[in-house]
């Protein structure tokens, strides 16, 4: 059987020849760690982040959103049903197609440690699992508030870096990804990066320890802070890269200089062994599928029955209607598989 | 005895002996009670026998080849045979020489074509392989639909053991090591790896209609039907090595993924880069979800009205393409006229879907030039391809649960605090038995039974890896719960720098004594 390969990937790197793709599949876990209309750049920030992936064409279906999701239909939000990162109001981030999988009380320390490490309790529904296999390259971006060790999660509990660490490690053991990219965007977030121990993770935090993170600006019609600097100028740079750009992660690493952030961008990539002037940004935020056109060199199946011309006892014990029918009556199909 | 009395005496009058007791109690029988108590529970696991587990294991499978000469010398030629097939570590193959008996004259005689012979031989007994001469074929080597090799008498040796060798699997991986994928290696190179599901014991297999415009084109598919007459008995030859459940579905109004260009030859449109961008609107519509467990989705896709007839350009016969360990989608473009609602000829569409669904399952056989397969009917599979799944799949399980039982016995030993519930124990325990038995029933080339034990083993230690129960809320690295603790030092006002400083210096064992006696103190 000749098979043709055609690398349809969303670069075209059939222009640089030695440039391979080392993942086979691209997903993105974005949690948000806060609630409330005060924390409303958290749901800024990653609804953002949110778009910017699914644009550069990773699908709903791979994208694992946790958010408390109180920010679209708040009774504070002045224009109901939409979330904007710019005091502008540029573009809607909450938009008309999302997915959210885990959202409000859901957002908690256990199920997050629960989705990573694929331990989940049987009957969770596939769009709240983690699929992942050993060529998945993962974009972890979490936001909210943040200390040294440590995360909070809707002002009821935390999550520490050691924890952290050692959920990525089971996910190592399992080969649950190929490679992680890994974003914090709170105070002193390079805490959480501190002690991971796995190979291939590529970390950002958006402060050092004992530095806070700072918001950008602040939206007068609202009130409140409308998105964090981080974010802000990562996304800017995110908007200058399209499907088949040849931006890399080393550019990515650069984003906000002190000037800009007013504090200071930790990276860690001692346990990421590829140069990040190697890497495509679109490895991580854009999304590769191995594709083949199929061709049968040989006619190896040749099906020797033929339903061509359809019988009519045939289309009637299929469909129970006569051939002369009026319009066919359309039924849901049975979804919920419920056994009798 | 009496100066005994006498310290006894003095201590008694002189000492505060309540405080005394009351600490002498606390440490010596409180606190080991307090340490037993307060342990983790964690049943024993059988880490010896996990470590000894090898890593890059082979396992030697004796193959029995069957072969029948009319006009060449037959013992010669089994044993070159059986020298050249043979791989160390891999295979070790007996070959019985024998002549063709009266019935196989018969049906030789009476037979019109090879596809005849093929099918009238009697059935041979399971996973052995029968490797005939004949007088002429279209080519050196043809492969039958049943477990028959046919050969010429002027078929050159090493053709005839490549692709015996390919035949029985050489391809597939042996050991432990092969699987683990670091990260740097060359994962594109192992293609068909790449394209077939992992391994269980059931496939959803999901059919798709998707017709964006069906206001314009009325168009219909007996799918029902189809599945009964094409499928079912390509899932009943795969019935010992995954269940297929087959589902059907029809959506509308789904966009195209990517704006097509108008073709260079002929009329119509085309489409050749960006192929998976065609994935994702379709996914969003699919509702692959609902069903539990691994799902070949497979999709006919009707362009829309202003972009027809649209083609695949490097298409061959198919227009279609396979997205690995996805499923595969084919394009169909209706007539422009017809009245009433057009009904698809399934024949094409079938063996076109059936011939993706064959290489998602992992019948990614290569073989050597100048060798003629005969074609397959609705069978969709043959024996000897039966064969071959089930040792790909034995050793791909073999190798996957020996991975994960070894990972999951290294990480808790590594992580001390996690819980290790009866329920893992005892998976880890029959994961490891089911190892060692499937490893034993290949090597005897009981093929079936092997397969189910290698499935068993990895369904278990996927149990173990993945219960529910490992998230225990015991999960407190020592530093943490020394953390917590620090601030209640400082507090307490109880000389908390020499305290703070001593018990830094001691940090794991000291902590938990101090926390101790700080909750008995007060706080």
């Amino acid at each position: 059987m000749l098979i043709q390969l055609i690398l349809a990937v969303n670069c075209l790197f059939l222009t640089t020849e030695s440039f391979k793709p080392s993942h086979t599949n691209n997903w993105a876990v974005l949690v948000d760690t806060s609630r409330f209309w005060f924390n409303y750049r958290h749901v800024a920030n990653l609804l953002s982040v949110y778009r910017s992936v699914k644009r550069l064409g990773i699908p709903d279906t791979q994208i694992i959103l946790m958010m408390a999701d109180d920010m679209a239909c708040n009774a504070r939000n002045p224009r109901p049903a939409s979330v904007f990162n710019n005091a502008k109001q540029h573009i809607d981030v909450y938009g008309e197609e999302i997915e959210v999988d885990y959202r409000g009380y859901e957002v908690t320390v256990e199920n997050f440690v629960r989705l990573l490490t694929g331990r989940l309790p049987a009957g969770t529904p596939k769009s709240k699992q983690l699929l992942t296999d050993e060529g998945s390259n993962i974009l972890i971006y979490m936001t909210g508030h943040g200390g040294d060790g440590f995360l909070k999660f809707q002002d009821a509990e935390e999550i520490t870096n050691v924890d952290l660490a050692d959920a990525f490690e089971q996910m190592w053991q399992k080969r649950r990804y190929n490679e992680i990219l890994f974003i914090v965007d709170t105070c002193q977030a390079a805490s959480m990066f501190q002690k991971f121990y796995s190979p291939n993770i590529l970390a950002i935090g958006s402060s050092l320890v004992g530095e806070d993170s700072l918001s950008h600006h602040v939206d007068p019609a609202i009130g409140v802070y409308i998105i964090d600097r981080y974010t802000y100028f990562a996304l800017e740079f995110l908007e200058s890269v399209s499907r088949d750009s040849d931006r890399r992660l080393s550019e990515f690493l650069e984003v906000c200089p002190k000037r800009h952030c007013i504090s200071t961008v930790g990276i860690r990539s001692d346990l990421y062994q590829r140069d990040p002037r190697e890497v495509r940004v679109t490895e991580f935020f854009g999304s590769v599928r191995p594709v083949e056109v199929y061709s049968p060199k040989e006619t190896l199946l040749r099906f020797e029955k033929n339903l061509t011309v359809i019988p009519s006892n045939f289309r009637q014990r299929l469909t129970g209607t006569a051939l002369h029918s009026p319009p066919r009556k359309f039924q849901y199909g049975n979804q919920l598989r419920i056994p009798k | 005895m009496n100066k005994i009395k006498g310290c006894l005496y003095i201590y008694l009058r002189k000492t505060q002996y309540a405080s005394h007791l009351f600490i002498f109690i606390m440490l010596g029988l409180g606190l080991p009670l307090w340490w037993k108590t307060t342990e983790v529970y964690r049943q024993e696991l059988p880490y010896k026998d996990v470590e000894s587990l090898r890593e890059s294991f082979q396992i030697v499978q004796e193959v029995r080849l069957i072969l029948k000469v009319k006009s060449i010398n037959g013992g010669e030629l089994a044993k070159v045979i059986a020298k050249e097939c043979s791989l160390p570590g891999k295979f070790s193959v007996v070959v019985t020489p024998s002549n063709y008996s009266v019935e196989d004259e018969t049906l030789s005689y009476l037979a019109l074509n090879l596809e005849d012979f093929d099918a009238s031989l009697p059935e041979l007994e399971h996973y052995h392989l029968q490797i005939i001469e004949v007088d002429k074929s279209e080519k050196p080597v043809v492969l039958g639909r049943r477990r028959n090799l046919f050969f010429e008498k002027k078929t050159s040796l090493n053709l005839l053991a490549a692709v015996i060798r390919s035949i029985l699997a050489e391809e597939g991986p042996t050991s432990v090591v092969n699987q683990d994928f670091d990260g740097t290696s060359d994962l594109w190179n192992q293609l068909s790896k790449l394209r077939r599901f992992a391994s269980s014991s059931f496939l959803n297999v999901l059919f798709t209609f998707s017709n964006p415009d069906p206001e314009l084109f009325d168009i219909d598919w007996p799918i029902e039907a189809a599945i009964e007459e094409y499928l079912q008995p390509f899932a009943d030859n795969l019935k010992d090595i995954v269940d297929i459940r087959p589902s059907s579905q029809h959506i509308y109004f789904a966009p195209l993924g990517v704006t097509p260009r108008k073709a260079l030859h002929g009329d119509g449109y085309e489409i050749s880069t960006d192929l998976s961008l065609l994935i994702n609107p379709l996914e969003s519509k699919l509702g692959e979800q609902v069903l539990p467990g691994p799902t070949a989705n497979l999709v006919l896709l009707v362009p829309p009205a202003r972009f027809h007839p649209l083609h695949l350009k490097n298409r061959e016969n198919s227009d279609s393409f396979i997205v690995h360990r996805w499923g595969g989608i084919a394009f169909y473009n209706p007539p422009k006229d017809s009245n009433g609602t057009h009904w698809i000829d399934m024949q094409p569409v079938m063996e076109t879907f059936i011939g993706q669904l064959r290489l998602l399952i992992g019948l990614d056989i290569k073989l050597p030039k100048d060798v003629a397969r005969i074609s397959l009917n609705e069978k969709a599979i043959a024996d000897w391809e039966v064969d071959y799944l089930l040792r790909l799949k034995t050793i791909e399980n073999i190798a996957y649960s020996t991975k994960a039982i070894k990972s999951l016995t290294a990480l808790l030993e590594t992580i001390t605090n996690i819980v290790i519930s009866n329920d893992v124990a005892s998976n880890v325990s029959s994961s490891l038995e089911s190892i060692k038995k499937s490893s034993r029933l290949f090597e005897k080339g009981m093929l079936k039974e092997s397969y189910k034990e290698s499935l068993a083993a990895s369904e278990r230690a996927d149990a173990a890896f993945f219960d529910p129960s490992m998230l225990a809320l015991l999960y407190f690295p020592s530093d943490q719960k020394y953390f917590q603790m620090k601030g209640r030092i400082m507090k307490s006002g109880f000389c908390h720098q020499k305290v703070y400083q001593l018990a830094r210096f001691f940090q794991p064992y000291i902590g938990l004594l101090l926390q101790t006696i700080l909750s008995i103190l007060g706080d």
